[in-house]
């Protein structure tokens, strides 16, 4: 008997247990004194795993936990995945879902991570779940405990997506290389109070409330475009900060606005490239808090087989080529009375450039170069990487990070934070 | 000079000669490129198949690289196909999942390309077809099926493969856009006359030198449970090959496909193929 069988018709399901592992142990090298936090090196390991269990013809549960290791203040026994925590908790379950198949529906219940948007590196509409900031470079999303329905025609779709509790972004806390500095924030609290006030910033209104989504997507009803559209109800991840003087210190209290998003993605192919716009429109519910403002963005992605063109050129065999603009204007700005200020972590990219060069030299070997330019503030933001295949489980890879621009900018802020990598990694 | 009952007889020898000469030997004086290609599709083209197959890639220096992977195709209402391809192994791709719907004639086929990694489903560019899928041998335009309005076909006479008679047919693109999106400028298939099924072909680049050459081995005839699946099979049954071996000449590497199950005429709902069920984690047939 074919399993996953409903009126006679087979649903695409995974009706047998499948489970796999990734083990990625690294070392960082940073060149620079750090303020924050001393250590040149760090040493850390992190072991995936991910099973899926069929529980019933139709239902499957899928378990996705994650065991943290370093040798510094990154990860803790103790920590829980909150949004204050300043560690990662050595143990974390990222992903617990339990899902019914039908023919034309989807149901999923549990922890989910969902990615939204048709963008290849930037997504402005993929804000259903909050990230973990921690290592804002290498921010990994936070699984949401959620419910999805899903509904599959035969060209379009559409998910509707309820979160009744979501937590926040978790940001680097003052122990962290990767803290934002807000002296900024600092020296205009100084020029209105007339001394400078020391910053605190572990008061935080409450986040956990409902955010609800939808998205259509269809690859038909235009010929040779994918469309979609979103909607998203929900609360900033990353939050404001209102400033409150208590006595000499600065409390930074943050807050998060609730807003009304909506997006329209298209993407095509034509010839050799392929073509991708995404307009996000953020309605911010209190204009004290945040402004409303329109994010486009724009790409096109093309890959190069090499020997389709040339035949002397034999050492790269495939080279791949994205690059994204990204642009915000604001339709209304904050109330210019409003004492709120962005903590820096949201809304990075304005102004901004995205680019990412890969060039395959074989099955097994790959160079990568990576670069986030913002005009605005003229900061940057450039990795390189190299890695190799050592046989089809094991890799090891090779990777520099550099960021520049001045102190007041985004990357500016973490030019000390300059790094060398080194990371092997097991698939078992 | 002949009497009459000679005439007679020799007339009735050739009406008789006319009329029980082979199927495939009438084709043979009459038929053209396209019909053949035509013949072969509606002889072997199934309403749904299901394939588990592995995937040997052997380079230059004799390494080898196994992976595992399963293909659901299905004949849309529209006569047009299409087919999602799941990796199984090895662990690092496992899930990465392929999506193709095959138009007719002129417009693009679309090509959907799932990476588990990044949870995101990307469009692939016609012209991107051209290049090399999951590193073996065969280009994402291997992995579509024949187009035959794509294509102009010419029947350039007979030749013996391993002890069958095949028809050697060339295959051109047909149009500006689709000589434009393949590598291909052309392409000899040589179908084994006795079953109309394809045995060998080679592929040759814009400037007519060859590239690559795929033989199909180990044919089967297989007999298909319902029977109002099959296109066009009279019988109730379609030949398939178990075992496709694709070279790449120059580099002196090549693919080996050998498959391992198959199950012809499953009902599946178009839904099925589509971008949201792409990422999906495989299906196991039994």
């Amino acid at each position: 008997m074919i399993k996953g069988i409903v009126c006679s018709t087979l649903i695409f399901l995974p009706s047998f247990v499948s489970a796999q592992g990734l083990l990625e142990v690294g070392t960082a090298y940073y060149q620079h004194d750090n303020i924050y936090d001393a250590d040149a090196f760090t040493l850390e390991a992190q072991l995936h795993y991910e099973k899926n269990w069929q529980l019933a013809d139709n239902t499957t549960l899928l378990f996705k936990p994650r065991l943290g290791f370093d040798k510094g203040n990154l990860y803790s026994v103790n920590a829980t995945l909150h949004e204050k925590n300043r560690r990662r908790s050595k143990f974390t379950v990222e992903e617990l879902t339990l899902t019914h198949y039908m023919n034309n529906f989807e149901l999923s219940v549990g922890k989910q991570v969902f990615s939204w948007g048709l963008g290849d590196m930037y997504n402005p509409s993929d804000h259903v779940n909050p990230v973990d900031t921690l290592d804002p470079i290498d921010n990994q999303k936070l699984g949401q405990w959620s419910a999805s329905l899903l509904y599959l025609g035969a060209s379009s779709n559409l998910n509707l997506i309820y979160i009744p509790r979501r937590s926040a972004s978790r940001l680097p806390e003052q122990n962290n290389r990767w803290f934002r500095s807000l002296q900024v924030v600092q020296t205009a609290a100084a020029a209105q109070l007339g001394f400078v006030p020391s910053i605190d910033l572990s008061r935080q209104i409450h986040h956990h409330r409902s955010t609800i989504g939808a998205q259509i997507t269809s690859g038909q009803w235009l010929s040779g475009w994918d469309v979609e559209l979103s909607y998203l109800h929900s609360q900033d991840a990353t939050g404001v900060y209102l400033p409150e003087l208590v006595g000499s210190q600065l409390d930074l209290v943050r807050v998060f606005p609730r807003y009304n998003e909506v997006s329209v993605g298209l993407s095509t192919a034509l010839g050799a490239y392929t073509f991708h716009g995404i307009t996000t429109y953020r309605k911010t519910k209190d204009h004290q808090k945040d402004d409303d403002y329109l994010t486009f963005l724009v790409g096109a992605r093309r890959t190069f087989y090499v020997p389709n063109f040339s035949n002397t050129i034999e050492i790269v065999e495939e080279v791949t080529l994205a690059m994204e603009y990204v642009k915000e204007k604001i339709s209304r700005h904050r109330d210019p009375t409003s004492a709120y200020v962005n903590s820096g972590f949201g809304r990075t990219l304005t102004n901004s450039l995205l680019m990412n060069l890969e060039l395959k030299f074989s099955e097994d070997t790959l160079l990568k170069f990576g670069l986030i330019q913002n005009f605005d503030l003229q900061d940057s933001y450039v990795s390189t990487a190299f890695s190799h295949q050592l046989s089809d489980d094991f890799k090891v890879s090779v990777a520099l990070d550099v960021l520049n621009g001045t102190s007041d900018s985004l990357f500016g802020q973490w030019t000390n934070n300059d790094r060398l990598f080194l990371s092997s990694s097991y698939n078992f | 000079m002949f009497n009459k009952s000679f005439l007679s007889f020799v007339c009735l020898f050739l009406f008789l000669f006319v009329v029980c000469i082979p199927a495939h030997a009438q084709a043979d004086l009459k038929l053209s490129g396209l019909e053949l290609m035509q013949q072969y599709q509606s002889l072997h083209e199934v309403d749904s198949e299901y394939t588990r197959s592995s995937m040997t890639l052997v380079n230059q220096k004799g390494r080898k690289r196994i992976r595992a992977m399963q293909t659901y195709e299905k004949k849309s209402e529209n006569g047009e196909n299409r087919s999602l391809l799941k990796f199984l192994s090895p662990k690092k791709i496992f899930n990465v999942g392929l999506l193709t719907w095959t138009h007719n004639g002129e417009a693009d086929d679309d090509q959907w390309l799932y990476l588990p990694a990044s949870k995101r489903v990307k469009r692939i560019a016609s012209a991107g077809k051209k290049n090399p899928f999951m590193g073996s041998d065969l280009s994402f335009e291997d992995m579509q099926g024949e187009d035959l309005q794509a294509h102009t076909y010419k029947l350039l006479g007979e030749e013996t493969i391993d002890g069958q008679t095949c028809w050697k047919i060339e295959a051109k693109p047909a149009t500006q856009k689709q000589a434009r999106s393949s590598a291909y400028g052309k392409r000899i298939i040589w179908l084994r006359k006795d079953i109309t099924y394809p045995v060998k072909m080679e592929y040759f680049n814009r400037r007519d030198a060859l590239m690559k050459q795929a033989s199909y081995e180990d044919l089967v005839h297989i007999k298909v449970a319902i029977k109002e699946a099959v296109g066009g099979a009279t019988d109730g049954a379609v030949w398939r090959h178990n075992k496709s071996v694709m070279s790449t000449l120059k580099k002196k590497k090549f693919t080996v496909i050998i498959i391992e199950k198959r199950e012809i005429g499953l009902t599946i709902d178009e839904n099925q193929f589509n971008q949201q069920v792409l990422k999906r984690p495989p299906v196991d047939k039994p």
